[in-house]
């Protein structure tokens, strides 16, 4: 009688949440209670459910999909989650903010919400400007915006670090707990980099794989048969984005088994200069780029870069491209994805997605390995194997580019380059 | 009752199997004339014309793939014939159909079991204003496929290690890109639907009052 009360005098309550898909259990005796102003961080491995809690507990899930059975107690301001989602009681940002948009552009967006532009100053400089060239940093403060100006009452962001360097994050995150607190509204983060985020939050929500077997982090790196020979040459490169000059005479050298991360803000160019000398990598000829060995270039978007239904057979293409028949049972257990072999790979979680993509680049056997964005929706269990794979392919020779906002990454590269503060163009 | 809820209420799955077979033809051929004229560039909005169809019917999978993928196959079945009968198979001719077919097969696959489509329309057909936010949708996945199409294959040819080439490889690329992309677009239409359906409701109303 007491617990019951009490429970009413909380806005947002989740008790003993079970959710299955068919006979596979995702979530288990999940309880929680939240108050309004407060912000809360979902924290748990890859892969163990944060996305699906959110799905649920915003009524998504039982409204979207099919399949799902959910068994325990939910109330959202008294309601249940579906009700309170068509009473527009829920704003959800997606882990890829891409999704979140409807509209063309900036304008198009804010009307198709029904938001006045009066209602958001701080972007009729950007109305007419295309959704996709905002930056993520701009992507996540109009999702802010747009779900501030809503009634929605909760807010749910799936892992907003994925995609903001994290001075625009800490920026982005003071403001946004602000105004949680003065309207009075009810946040949950789903994070991996907790420190980041951890600062602006009073309640944590811890979940636990149910379905992934643990992996042991220190466990030997993968056994890597032969020898790698890479090397990147750019001498005095222009990088631009339409008639913007990003980048100016970058100049650089990465020889065989020396590591590169290039750091900088977002839209700073680190991407645009990956795939410049992707291109080159590709036969394009450019005289300021030169590489020595066969390249696997793994982008930061598209999340599910694959083409094949099925996870093994996805790495199984792969190590056909070049005649070798590594162990693939082997480079599936070293990442994780035991579980996952036969699954669809569309329906892996992002971090589990950027495995798979790191698997197919082992199989490959790449001289060049060049990634944008390594770490991304990964926990940290899951980074440290990865920087372990990474390492091991450096010591058999291969040369490796990487582009980052992960210090972690960062730290264990032969030379992290600030883009900005070395090519960029004022 | 909105036009989306009459053509949803009138052709609500349960009654897909009680569809007379003249209305079935006619969808059909309506869908296997536009597949057929439409240049090669513009297979997915093809695809999504199939979806929509579906959709629009309340259709499950298996009707999505009747409706969509059986008349390609009939077409490229004569049409090939023909050619070989005049003595002028062209290349360009099967790859077309080819494409057309898997892409299309691959929609329904993996999202057929985990989206309850029809569930999906009857919920956004609540909101009867917002057939222009299913539009723009449709649009923002028509604008993304091309950007996916293009992505993806800057991955198969920065990654091919030169496998990619001949007739057999551009084969394979096809159909790898076809299933890529195909994906990729489904994936980000449910996602785009959850994103949609959290804040519509609100601002429909916001705009009304």
């Amino acid at each position: 009688m007491e617990k019951e009360v009490l429970s009413q005098l909380k806005d947002v309550i989740v008790e003993d949440l079970y959710v299955k898909f068919r006979d596979k259990s995702i979530l288990e005796k999940v309880s929680f209670s939240l108050d309004a102003g407060d912000i809360a961080i979902l924290k748990g491995p890859t892969g163990s459910g944060k996305s699906t809690l959110m799905k649920t507990i915003s009524g998504i899930l039982e409204t979207v999909y099919t399949g799902f059975s959910v068994l325990g107690k939910i109330s959202i301001f008294g309601l249940h989650p579906k009700e309170a989602l068509f009473q527009g009681s829920f704003s959800y940002a997606p882990q890829d903010p891409r999704n979140f948009f409807i509209g063309r552009t900036v304008s198009e967006e804010l009307k198709y919400r029904g938001i006045k532009k009066c209602e958001a100053e701080e972007f009729l400089e950007k109305l007419n400007v295309p959704i996709k060239d905002l930056s993520a940093g701009e992507k996540y403060k109009l999702i802010v915006k747009i779900s501030m100006e809503s009634q929605a009452r909760v807010i749910l962001l799936d892992e907003p670090s994925a995609f903001i360097d994290s001075h625009s994050l800490e920026f982005l995150l003071r403001n946004f707990t602000e105004e949680i607190k003065s309207k009075e509204k009810v946040a949950i983060i789903a994070e991996h980099r907790n420190k980041l985020v951890e600062p602006f939050v009073k309640k944590e929500i811890n979940l636990k794989n149910n379905n992934l077997e643990e992996r042991n982090c220190l466990d030997n790196p993968l056994p890597l048969n032969g020898r790698n020979d890479g090397k990147i040459e750019v001498n005095g490169l222009t990088i631009s984005k339409g008639k913007k000059v990003l980048l100016k005479d970058v100049s650089f050298k990465i020889e065989s088994g020396e590591m590169v991360a290039l750091v900088g803000k977002n839209g700073s160019g680190k991407s645009s200069l990956l795939r410049e000398i992707v291109r080159v990598g590709m036969g394009q000829f450019n005289s300021k780029v030169r590489i020595r060995g066969s390249v696997f270039f793994i982008p930061e978007q598209p999340l599910y870069p694959f083409f094949e239904d099925i996870v093994w057979n996805e790495i199984k293409m792969w190590s056909r491209k070049r005649g070798i028949e590594p162990n693939i049972n082997q480079v599936i257990d070293k990442l994780g994805l035991n579980g996952k072999k036969l699954a669809n790979p569309f329906s892996l979680s992002i971090g589990e997605s950027r495995c798979l993509q790191f698997a197919s680049s082992l199989v490959f056997d790449p001289d060049i390995l060049i990634i944008d964005e390594p770490t991304l929706g990964l926990d940290e269990c899951k980074k440290k194997n990865m920087i372990e794979l990474i390492k091991a392919l450096r010591n058999k020779g291969a040369s490796i580019l990487i582009s980052t906002h992960d210090n972690d990454i960062a730290s264990i590269a032969d030379y992290k380059i600030n883009v900005e503060d070395a090519w960029g163009f004022h | 009752m909105s036009l989306l809820e009459k053509l949803t209420e009138a052709f609500m799955p349960s009654r897909i199997g009680n569809i007379s077979p003249l209305v079935m033809l006619v969808f059909s051929l309506l869908f296997s004339i536009t597949i057929f004229i439409l240049p090669i560039d513009y297979v997915l909005i093809e695809s999504l014309l199939a979806i929509l169809l579906a959709l629009g019917m309340g259709a499950p999978a298996t009707s999505l793939l009747l409706f969509s993928i059986m008349p390609s196959c009939i077409f490229l079945v004569l049409g090939l014939s023909t050619q070989i009968f005049l003595g002028s198979i062209s290349v360009q001719y099967i790859l077309n159909n080819f494409l057309r077919i898997v892409g299309l097969t691959s929609f329904s696959i993996f999202y057929a079991r985990t989206i309850d489509m029809p569930k999906m329309i009857s919920l956004l057909s609540r909101f009867s204003t917002s057939l222009g936010g299913i539009a723009a949708i449709v649009m923002k996945l028509i604008y993304e496929g091309t950007w996916i199409l293009s992505e993806l294959s800057f991955i198969l040819d920065a990654n091919s290690g030169g496998t990619f080439k001949g007739l057999k490889g551009l084969i394979r690329k096809t159909r790898l890109l076809a299933k890529g992309v195909a994906f990729n677009v489904l994936n980000d239409a449910v996602y785009s639907t959850e994103a949609f359906i959290s804040l519509t409701p609100y601002a429909l109303r916001r705009r009304k009052s």
